[in-house]
This record gives structure tokens, C-alpha cells and sequence, in this order.
């Protein structure tokens, strides 16, 4: 029988009020009293060496009040993640390495001044050849970008499971292709923006939207030279991340700026800053060579993954981890041999993207799946049911255990059922209509993988003396909902209304470290740290409670603000319980520490099904249904997750349908988002969402991540329906109609 | 700096504008109605929309001078103190509100199409909305809740 709950499984938005009515005060909109406006200057080309760098003009600018260098910088100036080799301002005599390293920062008394004083610094610099794919980085002789590495290579991984010589062997039939993916911008609709000031005791306040308060903390404060404890970090409602506020762009600036002028400083991108600042969604090269019987048992799965790291090292020894790791997705295969390199250019940075990693890896795969099916003469779906995993049977990874029993058949006949009750009477004659599918196993809460062993999730939850209710956590709020779903477990475990926890979020004064607010975790790791710390502040109120009542604990539970006692013998409302425990001395305060099994990491199953049809007049594409079923575990809330899949659908549909920040030489071709375009509301197909409840033993309430999932499918599923529909696979989308006439028609790329 | 008169939310305003100054800089910084967000300051992404004399404009393209005397509506004057417009109920019914950045233009230029159409088609809802940018939502649930509202008075 299904487990009743009180308000999980319920539709609740607890920031939606204000966000309706604009009284969301995201980092941009906040004004202090005296505050400064800062803009950046930015690197002129890809590749140069700063030789000089004249302020003068710039300072004796009236309503200048700084313009600052490396030179005041105190600390190492360095950050990232995994290796500190990114300059907050690349220093004379350094060279800068992409287009957006900062060279210097004009804070001034308004916008127009700052603007204006950054044209008039002088910089003096010699131009350097760069590198902007992976053949020139790769080749013999290539210059080093970074002069402590052998080579361009910014790191390597490898995974071998069984023999791949044998698994060719006991093939039938080997295809090998080459599938390409686009860079993808983030194009959240709040640029990054950030305010920082002095408090009372002299330390530095940084508000700003950004997704792991106390790793831009920590990290900004050995860059600048500072205590961390000199910085307070408070991650502000964010409009959109996705990823992109991952890492540290504009913070470290904004807090130098306060520390020369000991004023508040405000800083905001421009659209074309934010986009050639932030990291990107790596492009990537994936070959694949994959061995199969006649039958369509897959036996060898041979595949390298080159990511393009850009300039500097950000999280790309992560992300290429995790693009290897989900490489074989949710199928068998006997025999793998996976590797790949993440690879330093001269390119923009590229870092964390809704999916780190995992939609390059599987949509190549899925692509390649559909070909295979097509060689085989299999349909592509049985070819999927024939190879998916089974319990008992070993991963593609080793981080994976199969703990639940694998769904992907059933999600997979669920999306094409839905998918088949679509007419297909109204395609025109000169249109081909073509319907196709992917499947992936998505990894979730992957920072506790055993190489990164960092993300450990502390919340705590506090009891007023009127019995309200406080959750203290570090996870961000950026649109998916976490607000809500810690809100909602709150309620659950206490049986009050959602709507009456407040829930204080991403501040490195009073919330714990939960880790970042990325890979889809935030729901399974704050919601077990809470359930824990809930568990802890339930037990002391039931000690205190069965005194108060004089009956054994174990007839004592909690129901509509209240405690009862079982078979009605007496009760006492949370404000009153809460009342006695505050003049009694008993502390009302719990938090809690979950950090997930170190052996394995969270998995799910996710199929999505496309319809689209092709112009083969003009190439053009309409993607006319997306139909996505995901085993979630147990919908915490289930609007809000269905929002996650639809949403992230359409991140996908762009992706390989227009999105693509291109590069040429260096320099971006799609600055700004009129040449960089992003699906509008006339791109949305008909939307259906599954959501499979399978309860997974270790999530809360037996719930599953699902902020990224849809990210490996659709644009796979797009991608095959094209494929079924003309016979032509775009192996380097995004599908733009030129490409698929030119694919239709037979007509060379390059002609 | 010049002399301004116009209305915003009822309210009469007078204000002092540079000439390059735009509706969308003096709406945020000197009104502080900061509901009215940025996305990108040339017209691309629909976030600024707020409505001027019954249209939906990208305020981010139009001169503070060009707003004398008109009527502005932001989204601090869509609702009524606690109680919310029927719009603003219905994105929160089908989720069609995620990080909120694009949300008030959004439902700015939802009573646009609404008070120019109260029943349009699913394709009138799409084009309607086409100019304002959503990176969260995927616009489905959006839609839902334009839908839902389709004939009542808004």
C-alpha cells in the first residue's frame, strides 16, 4: 500500500507570491547608500601578453573613485575548483589567455562614469598565436598554455571494464562514428550581478548569485589574501544558473573594489560580459565504436571523449569524469573501453552545464544507437530494451550500484505509447515525419564521487519558543524549488503547513555547508540532512513531551501542530510543547550532517520520445511533441518537478536544434542574444511528462534528483527522429536547416 | 537633465532624466521599482517589458523622455496589496513561475495579450509571449496558465 504523507507529494511554491509580484530582491536589486558602479576591462584578444597598463587617464576621470590592478591584489590571485590557475586580473607581464580575463576594474560614482573610464585605460600588449581546436592543441610541437603541464592537456581518464579485443571478436557487425557537440551557453535571464560592502566588524558582506556560498568564500579569500571568516557570503535568489554559477566571476572583483575604496560596490554584467565570462557546456569530439551480434546483443563499446577546456582548468577534470562515467548510460555491454582527455585552448572557459558532462557523453551514444538499430534492420527501441541493464548485471561504471530494479523498459514503452496516440495525418507532402527516442541513466550527487569527496551536506532546523519553525541550509534557490521541497519536508516531519517554516538559505553566517547547489542533489542531500536533524529535534521534544504528559514516548507522535498522544489520551500544541522547552533550557536547535554512500553515487532512468517533422524544401525542423518519462523516486513536488523535465527539455531542444556559441579563431561569432538564439514560446512542442514513482531506499521519502536529467535525452531524441525521418543523422548539431538540407539534399557542408 | 511628469501605477511621478537615460534605468534606479528586471538592454529578451499606455514595451528601448505624461503599468501595480491579479494567480497554479526573473515581463505581456484578446489560441498565446525569454520553465506552463484564464475577465 502507497504511504500517506501529510505534504510531500503536494504542489507548493513558497517564493512564488513574491516572484509574481516582483518583490524578489535578486543581487541587482539591491542599492546601498553611497555605493560605487564597477565595470571590467577585459581581455582585447584571445591570446596576448600585457606589457603595460596606463590608469592615469582613467583615475583623473571626475567621479572615478578607483581603478584597480593585479598590483593591488594581495593575495595569490588565483582560484578554481580543482587547480587556482585562473587570475581575478591578469598582472603586467602575464599573459592573458581568453576573452574573458580582466585586466583592471573602474569603480565610479555611477554606470556611465565606470563605462567611460574603462575606455580610457591605456593597455599596451603583444598579440600571440592561439589555440582553438583540438588539432591544434593536440599537435606535435603545439606551444604549452599552461607552463607547468607536458602538454595542452588538462586531464586525462580512463575506464576499462572486461576485454574490448574480445568483444569485437564476438561481434557481428562494428560501426564507428564521429559525433560532435556544440558549446552551450547557459543564457540564464539574470546576468551575473553582485554587491559587496563593509560591516559593522569590518568584514566584507559579498551578496551575489552564485551556486556553493562557501566555496566562492573560501576560494575568493585566499585569492585576495584575506581570512575566510573576513568574508561573509550570501548566495542571493538567483535568476537561472543551470551551472553557469558555478565558479567565481565577478565576486572576487566586487569584494577587491570594497577593500581599496571601503565603499559599496555593485557590479552587474552586460549580456555580451556575462556570455564571454562564464564557463560554457563544453563542445565536445566523441568517437564511438561499438560491436554487436546480429541479433542485437551489443558486445564492445570503444568511445573517447575530447572536451574543449577553454583557458584554464576550471571543473573540467569533473566534468570529463562524469561524461565517462555515464558513457554506457543505462544499457550492458561486456566489454568497454572508454578514455578521453579535457583539453586547454584558447577558447572561453568552459565548467558546469546542466548535466556536467553526461548530455555530451549520451546523447553521442544515443545517436550512435539509432545507426547501429538501423545497420541491424532492429527497431531502435528494441535494440534499447534487448541491451538494458538488468539487476545483477555491472554498470558501465563502477560508482554504480543497481540498488532498485532498472525501469528503462517500462519508462521506454510509457513515452512511445503516449507518442503513438499522436495523429499523423496533417504532414504535408513535401514534409517527412519521423518519430525517435533515447534513454540515458542519469548520475546524481555526483560531487560525492570518491575522487571528489568534498560535498558532505550539513542543515539544521530550529524550533521557536511559539513552535515555528526555522530550516538553516546552504542550498540556492535558483528557480528549481528547493526552497519549497525543504519547506515541505520540514512540514512533513513536524505535520505543520508548509507555508508557516520560514527556510534561511546560502549564508555563510548562519546556514551550514550543504556543498554546491549543482548535480541535481540538493533535494537528497539537504532533504536527508533535514529529515536526520528533524529526527534528532523530534526525539528530544517526545523525551520532553512524555515528562510533560506523563506517558511513554513511544505513544507520543506528531499530527496538525500538535503532539498527540496514540489512542487519544491527551495532546499538547507545538507552541505550548515549545513554550515549556525554552523555560526548561532544552535546546530546540538540531543540524545534521548526510553524506551519501561512498561507494556509489545516485542513479535514475529517464527515456524521452520526439515527433518532428522536416521541410525538405527549406531543412527546417519543427519539433512537434517531446514526451519524457523519468523514475523519480517519489515527487517531492511534483509540479515543480515536472518543471524540471520540461524545462530542461527545451534547454535541450536548444541545443540541438539553433543553440551553438561559436568561435572563430577565438573570437565569438554569437555575442549577445540576438545572434546566439535560444528556443522562444513558438518552439514548444507538445509537452508530456511521466513522472514514475519507484521509491529508491536512500533518498528522502525515497526521492531521486531530477534538476538535469532531461538534458540527456532530448536532444538525442530530437536528433534520431530527424534520423528516422530523412535517413541522415546530423552527427555536428545543432540541426540548423541549412544543415539538414544540405544532409537531404546531398549537397556538401562546406558548398 | 530634464524634467519628467508621467504616472506609474496610479501614482504621479515628476523626475529628472538625462536625455540618453531610459524608461527601464529610471523605473530601477531613481523609482526603485526594481519588479522591472534587466536582461540585456537591447530589446532581445523581454525581461523590461512593463506597459505603457496599454501596450507592452521593452522599456529597455524606450527614452525616459519618450514616457511623458503616459500611463505606466509595472508589475508593483498589478496586484491589489495582498491579493493577487487573476494572472498572477494562474501562473502560480501551473507553475509557470520558476527562478522569476522573467516573470514579471512575462505577465506583463500576458495582460497585454489578454486585454487585446481575452480568448486567444494556444498558437496567439505563443506569439504573444514570443518576445519575452524564458530559460527555466520551457514555456509550457506558461501557456497552461494563459490558458486557464482564457474568457475570464483579467
Amino acid at each position: 500500500m502507497e504511504k500517506k504523507y501529510w505534504c510531500v507529494g503536494q504542489n507548493f511554491r513558497k517564493d512564488g507570491k513574491e516572484k509574481v509580484k516582483g518583490e524578489t530582491k535578486y543581487a541587482g536589486d539591491i542599492f546601498l547608500p553611497d555605493m560605487l558602479f564597477a565595470k571590467p576591462l577585459l581581455a582585447p584578444v584571445s591570446h596576448g601578453r600585457l606589457k603595460t597598463i596606463d590608469t592615469s587617464l582613467a583615475k583623473s576621470l571626475p567621479g572615478v573613485v578607483a581603478v584597480v590592478t593585479a598590483e593591488d591584489i594581495k593575495g595569490s590571485n588565483r582560484f578554481g575548483p580543482v587547480m587556482q590557475d585562473q587570475p581575478v586580473l591578469v598582472g603586467v607581464g602575464e599573459d592573458f589567455k581568453f576573452l574573458g580575463d580582466t585586466l583592471a576594474l573602474v569603480a565610479a560614482e555611477n554606470k556611465k562614469i565606470a563605462e567611460e573610464a574603462i575606455r580610457l585605460i591605456k593597455v599596451d600588449y603583444e598579440e600571440l598565436p592561439g589555440l582553438y581546436n583540438f588539432n591544434e592543441a593536440l599537435a606535435d610541437g603545439a606551444f604549452r598554455l599552461h607552463q607547468n603541464m607536458e602538454k595542452n592537456i588538462c586531464s586525462s581518464g580512463e575506464i576499462v571494464i572486461g576485454d574490448i579485443t574480445s568483444g569485437f571478436n564476438e561481434s557481428d557487425i562494428i560501426l564507428e562514428e564521429i559525433i560532435q557537440t556544440p558549446r552551450q551557453e547557459h543564457a540564464y535571464l539574470e546576468t551575473e550581478a553582485a554587491v559587496s560592502f563593509f560591516d559593522n566588524q569590518g568584514r566584507v558582506n559579498l551578496y551575489s548569485c552564485l551556486q556553493d556560498p562557501y566555496y566562492f568564500n573560501y576560494d575568493i579569500a585566499q585569492a585576495l589574501g584575506l581570512p575566510a571568516n573576513r568574508i561573509r557570503t550570501v548566495a542571493t535568489t538567483a535568476g537561472g544558473a543551470f551551472g553557469g554559477k558555478d565558479d567565481i566571476t565577478l565576486q572576487a572583483h566586487a569584494i577587491l573594489l570594497t577593500l581599496v575604496t571601503g565603499r559599496p560596490v555593485k557590479m552587474v554584467y552586460s549580456r555580451e560580459e556575462s556570455i564571454l565570462i562564464h564557463p560554457k557546456r563544453h563542445p565536445s569530439e566523441i568517437r564511438i565504436k561499438i560491436g554487436a551480434t546480429k541479433n542485437g546483443r551489443i558486445t564492445a563499446f570503444e568511445g573517447r571523449v575530447l572536451i574543449d577546456a577553454g583557458a584554464y582548468t576550471g571543473r573540467s577534470p569533473v566534468v570529463l569524469t562524469v561524461a565517462l562515467n555515464s558513457f554506457v548510460g543505462p544499457y550492458y555491454i561486456p566489454h568497454i573501453k572508454l578514455y578521453g582527455h579535457a583539453v586547454y585552448t584558447n577558447n572561453l572557459v568552459a565548467g558546469a552545464c546542466r548535466g556536467y558532462g553526461q548530455p555530451q557523453s549520451n546523447t553521442a551514444r544515443e545517436l550512435v544507437l539509432d545507426m547501429l538499430a538501423d545497420r541491424l534492420n532492429i527497431n531502435p527501441v528494441t535494440l534499447r530494451k534487448i541491451n538494458a541493464l538488468k539487476q545483477g548485471q555491472q554498470a558501465g561504471t563502477r560508482l554504480v550500484n543497481l540498488d532498485t530494479p532498472p525501469t528503462l523498459d517500462s519508462l521506454l514503452d510509457q513515452t512511445m505509447a503516449v507518442l503513438e496516440k499522436s495523429p499523423h495525418d496533417d504532414t504535408p507532402a513535401y514534409c517527412k515525419r519521423g518519430t525517435g527516442v533515447a534513454c540515458a541513466m542519469p548520475l546524481f550527487d555526483i560531487s560525492a564521487l570518491p575522487s571528489l569527496g568534498l560535498a558532505g551536506t550539513g542543515v539544521a532546523i530550529q524550533m521557536h519558543p511559539d513552535g515555528s519553525l526555522v530550516v538553516y541550509a546552504s542550498a540556492v534557490e535558483c528557480g528549481q524549488g528547493v526552497i519549497s521541497v525543504l519547506a515541505q519536508i520540514a512540514a512533513e516531519e513536524f505535520s505543520v503547513n508548509p507555508g508557516d517554516v520560514e527556510v534561511i538559505l546560502a549564508d555563510t553566517d548562519s546556514t551550514p555547508k550543504s556543498g554546491p547547489t549543482t548535480a541535481s542533489r540538493q533535494t537528497y542531500t539537504s532533504g536527508n540532512a533535514l529529515k536526520i536533524a528533524s529526527e534528532h529535534l523530534k526525539k528530544r521534544l517526545i523525551s520532553f513531551g512524555s515528562r510533560l504528559l506523563n506517558v511513554a514516548e513511544e505513544k507520543l507522535y506528531f499530527y496538525g501542530g500538535k503532539m498527540l498522544v496514540k489512542d487519544g489520551e491527551g495532546e499538547v500544541p507545538l507552541s505550548k510543547l515549545a513554550k515549556e522547552c525554552y523555560y526548561a533550557g532544552v535546546n530546540l536547535k538540531e543540524e545534521a550532517w548526510f553524506r551519501s554512500n561512498h561507494a556509489t553515487i545516485g542513479h535514475t532512468f529517464i527515456a524521452t520520445a520526439a515527433d518532428v517533422e522536416v521541410d525538405t524544401l527549406t531543412g527546417s525542423v519543427k519539433v512537434l511533441k517531446l514526451v519524457t518519462a523519468h523514475d523519480i523516486g517519489k515527487a517531492i513536488n511534483p509540479l515543480a518537478a515536472a518543471g524540471q523535465i520540461i524545462g530542461g527539455g527545451m534547454q535541450s531542444l536548444g541545443w540541438a536544434m539553433t543553440e551553438d556559441l561559436m568561435q572563430k579563431d577565438g573570437m565569438v561569432v554569437t555575442p549577445s542574444l540576438a545572434e546566439y538564439l535560444i528556443p522562444t514560446a513558438l518552439d514548444l512542442p507538445a509537452m508530456e511528462t511521466i513522472l514514475m514513482e519507484n521509491p529508491y531506499p536512500t533518498g528522502p521519502y525515497g526521492a531521486k534528483g531530477v534538476g538535469e536529467h532531461a538534458s540527456m535525452t532530448a536532444a538525442a531524441a530530437i536528433l534520431n527522429a530527424i534520423y528516422q525521418a530523412t535517413g541522415k543523422m546530423v552527427t555536428n548539431f545543432p540541426a540548423t536547416p541549412e544543415k539538414v538540407f544540405n544532409l537531404v539534399t546531398g549537397i556538401p557542408e562546406s558548398s | 537633465m530634464e524634467k519628467l511628469e508621467l504616472t506609474v501605477n496610479g501614482y504621479h511621478y515628476q523626475v529628472q532624466v538625462e536625455p540618453d537615460e531610459t524608461l527601464l534605468d529610471m523605473l530601477r534606479e531613481q523609482l526603485k521599482l526594481t519588479g522591472t528586471k534587466s536582461g540585456c538592454n537591447k530589446g532581445e529578451c523581454g525581461a523590461c517589458t512593463v506597459i505603457m499606455n496599454g501596450m507592452a514595451v521593452n522599456s529597455c528601448l524606450v527614452p525616459a523622455l519618450q514616457a511623458r505624461h503616459a500611463e505606466i503599468l509595472t508589475i508593483e501595480g498589478l496586484s491589489k496589496g495582498e491579493e493577487l491579479h487573476p494572472i498572477q494567480e494562474a501562473f502560480l497554479a501551473s507553475g509557470a513561475v520558476q527562478c522569476g526573473y522573467c516573470t514579471p515581463g512575462m505577465i506583463l505581456s500576458v495582460k497585454a495579450l489578454l486585454d487585446n484578446n481575452p480568448k486567444p489560441t494556444v498558437a496567439e498565446i505563443q506569439e504573444g509571449i514570443s518576445g519575452n525569454l524564458c530559460r527555466c520553465t520551457g514555456y509550457e506552463q506558461i501557456v497552461q496558465a494563459v490558458q486557464s484564464l482564457a474568457g475570464k475577465k483579467v
